[in-house]
């Protein structure tokens, strides 16, 4: 097992596509590193540069400490698990397994105890003579990933593993990545775009964007604190809404004002003024004047009914535009400052009301600026 | 009605099918008569009293040019040029193939329009370039040389065939085998071999019959003692002593063409299915 360290990584294509622009992480030995975003973003590339499968145009990866930019995959010590699985059609389950081991020259004997020591482990023991045509989409991923435990590497890859799977699938492998991850404790670089298994996998998470690391923490932090609107609304389903708000000082207190309701419908338009409680003047660089305009990110959450919030947050009468019904949850959806807004309430607030009172929590609300989009505070 | 077109259909099958078998048919009942028979009787009759002596003939005795020791020795030639370059020509397109579809380079698309360029030349162009590259590295007038340009025409086709079907093998399966440390030999050899079974047909049977059935490289490049049959039989057919023996020329003619003719019986389905079907997905 071993640290990873990535520094000034960057990747063109041809002359001028520039994928990777100088990426920046580090984590410790038997970490679980998530790199999510969206298509194009550069994370899958990054992901093979690690395992040696793409060069590195510029910077320097590190396993162990050890420069690895100019080893070959097979002696970075890595193991990898690919989003189609990637078994070898002719061999069987066994064959696969071993397929890495007999390439190392492992002896027969250890080969055949490391098989049987990964099909426990992943309880495909009754698959093992089978052909990969053989199996079901649950039971390649399971062979993919016995393929990989097999040789003990030093960081284990996963690229999008998950995205084959049916939804139910999916959610039964994801914790039984986590749980082997908590057994072996091997660090891990693990690719998705799903914005659920970086937040329930991650010891710590890369959110990407064009090729630049927009934000590099914990799951809570990345959740809680975003840096920048893409962050805040890439992270969370549904994301966080993003309203935009007047700033003015009332008495001293920070407030924030905004438009409730259809802007479309003047009728029952209206401005509502919600205090900006936990935030101090003094967090922002610059004291907004009266009618700066930023935006105020709350996640839906925080937008919830007055019995959720024990009767603390500001009070809010929004109009209810749709009402979803989750079971646990039911979703209202608003307008708020113009834009159409999330709220997370429970279902008994919301039945049969045209009007529904939030409590919301600003305490957990995030400042951003409209033009650069970057957050500019956080409540206390 | 129904059953009016019914047999309006199956008869009009049933003429195209006789009018592509006569010949085959006017052949084959040639080759068993004698040549008194062939005199008197109709074309289209089977034969009185079948005899393979036109066979026997054709095979050891016929006289083309010169010798007269039928078609045997050419066909021997053939079977010697052949073989090999159908295996060489299918082996190092499969390389190519993989190559140029798992092992990208810098100018490889450049380098495979070029091959592909290669599918369009026709024959004759090569005729003179290719005969002093022969003269150039010693290998005019041999069985080698017959060899070399049949593997270096067939190259265009086998490695277009060849990358086709790998473009169907998921670029992943080949990082994964890397990842496990295997190189771009054993990639080839462990993972992509096994898998390579129809397109593999498709290119032996499509080698074979262009090799076996070429007739210009073999008349301008082969020795005399190295022409393959197609070549022998076209002497023997123009050899007549006195009468043109209809059954030997027949019977030589079926002879050649019988290599070909059972590659396709025994391989036929693959090469339909090597055409239409995709890699195998992993």
């Amino acid at each position: 097992m071993a640290s990873l360290g990535i520094h000034n990584i960057r990747k063109t294509f041809g002359k001028n596509v520039e994928v990777l622009k100088g990426i920046n992480l580090d984590i410790a030995d038997g970490e679980f590193l998530i790199l999510v975003g969206g298509s194009g973003c550069g994370k899958s590339t990054l992901l093979n540069m690690i395992a040696g499968l793409e060069t590195v145009t510029e910077g320097d990866i590190t396993i162990g400490g050890k420069r690895v930019n100019d080893l070959p995959p097979k002696d970075r010590d890595i193991a990898m698990v690919f989003q189609s699985y990637a078994l070898y059609p002719s061999m069987s389950v066994r064959q696969n397994i071993a397929f890495g081991l007999s390439l190392r020259k492992v002896p027969q004997a250890e080969q055949d105890a490391t098989i049987a020591r990964v099909a426990k482990l992943l309880q495909i023991e009754s698959l093992l003579d089978r052909k990969p045509a053989q199996l079901s989409g649950g039971q390649r991923q399971r062979v993919a990933m016995g393929r990989a435990l097999a040789r003990e590497p030093q960081i284990f890859l996963f690229d999008e593993p998950l995205s084959n799977l049916d939804a139910k699938l999916r959610v039964e492998m994801r914790s039984e990545i986590k749980l082997l991850h908590k057994r072996l404790g091997i660090t891990t670089v693990y690719v998705t775009h799903d914005q659920i298994e970086a937040m329930t996998l991650g010891d710590k998470i890369a959110v990407m964007k064009d090729g630049v690391v927009q934000q590099f923490g914990a799951p809570d932090e990345i959740y809680s604190k975003p840096v920048n609107t893409f962050v805040a609304s890439f992270m969370g389903s549904p994301p966080m809404n993003l309203i935009p708000v007047t700033l003015a000082v009332n008495d001293g207190v920070l407030c924030a004002e905004l438009s409730v309701g259809n802007g479309t419908d003047e009728s029952i338009k209206r401005i509502a003024r919600l205090p900006l409680l936990g935030f101090n003047l003094s967090d922002l660089e610059t004291i907004p004047e009266r009618g700066t305009s930023v935006l105020l990110g709350l996640r839906p959450e925080h937008m919830t009914d007055a019995g959720r919030m024990q009767g603390r947050g500001s009070r809010l009468i929004v109009p209810v535009d749709l009402a979803e019904s989750t079971g646990a949850d039911t979703l209202v959806f608003t307008t708020l400052g113009g834009v159409r807004c999330v709220c997370r309430l429970h279902p008994a607030a919301v039945i049969g009301r045209d009007d529904v009172e939030l409590a919301v929590d600003v305490a957990a609300a995030v400042l951003f600026d409209r033009e650069t989009e970057q957050a500019i505070a956080f409540a206390h | 009605m129904n059953v009016v077109s019914r047999v309006f259909l199956y008869g009009i099958l049933i003429l195209a099918a006789l009018y592509a078998l006569a010949p085959m048919w006017v052949m084959l009942s040639t080759s068993f008569k004698t040549l008194d028979e062939i005199r008197d009787g109709s074309l289209i009759a089977a034969p009185h009293a079948p005899t393979f002596a036109p066979w026997l003939k054709a095979w050891g005795t016929a006289c083309s040019g010169v010798r007269c020791d039928g078609l045997k020795p050419f066909f021997m030639n053939s079977l010697v040029m052949t073989i090999p370059a159908v295996l060489i020509s299918t082996l190092v397109g499969a390389l190519n193939g993989y190559a140029l579809t798992h092992w990208r380079f810098r100018g490889s698309d450049a380098l495979f329009t070029m091959l592909l360029v290669g599918c369009f030349i026709p024959f004759q162009v090569v005729l003179l370039p290719m005969a002093r590259t022969l003269g150039a590295i010693g290998l005019s007038d041999s069985v080698f040389g017959l060899i070399f340009v049949h593997v270096v025409y067939g190259l265009a086709f086998t490695t277009l065939f060849f990358r086709n079907y790998y473009l169907g093998v998921p670029g992943e399966l080949i990082k994964a085998a890397r990842v496990d440390g295997a190189g771009f030999f054993v990639i080839f050899r462990r993972i992509l071999l096994p898998i390579s079974g129809p397109i593999f047909m498709v290119c032996i049977i499509w080698q074979f019959t262009q090799i076996w059935n070429d007739f210009l490289f073999g008349v301008v490049f082969a020795g005399a003692d190295s022409q393959p049959v197609t070549v022998a039989l076209n002497n023997l057919v123009r050899t007549s002593t006195g009468f043109k023996e209809y059954n030997v020329d027949m019977a030589a003619a079926i002879i050649a063409g019988l290599p070909t003719l059972f590659v396709y019986i025994v391989a036929g389905k693959y090469f339909v299915r090597g055409l239409t079907a995709g890699a195998v997905k992993g």
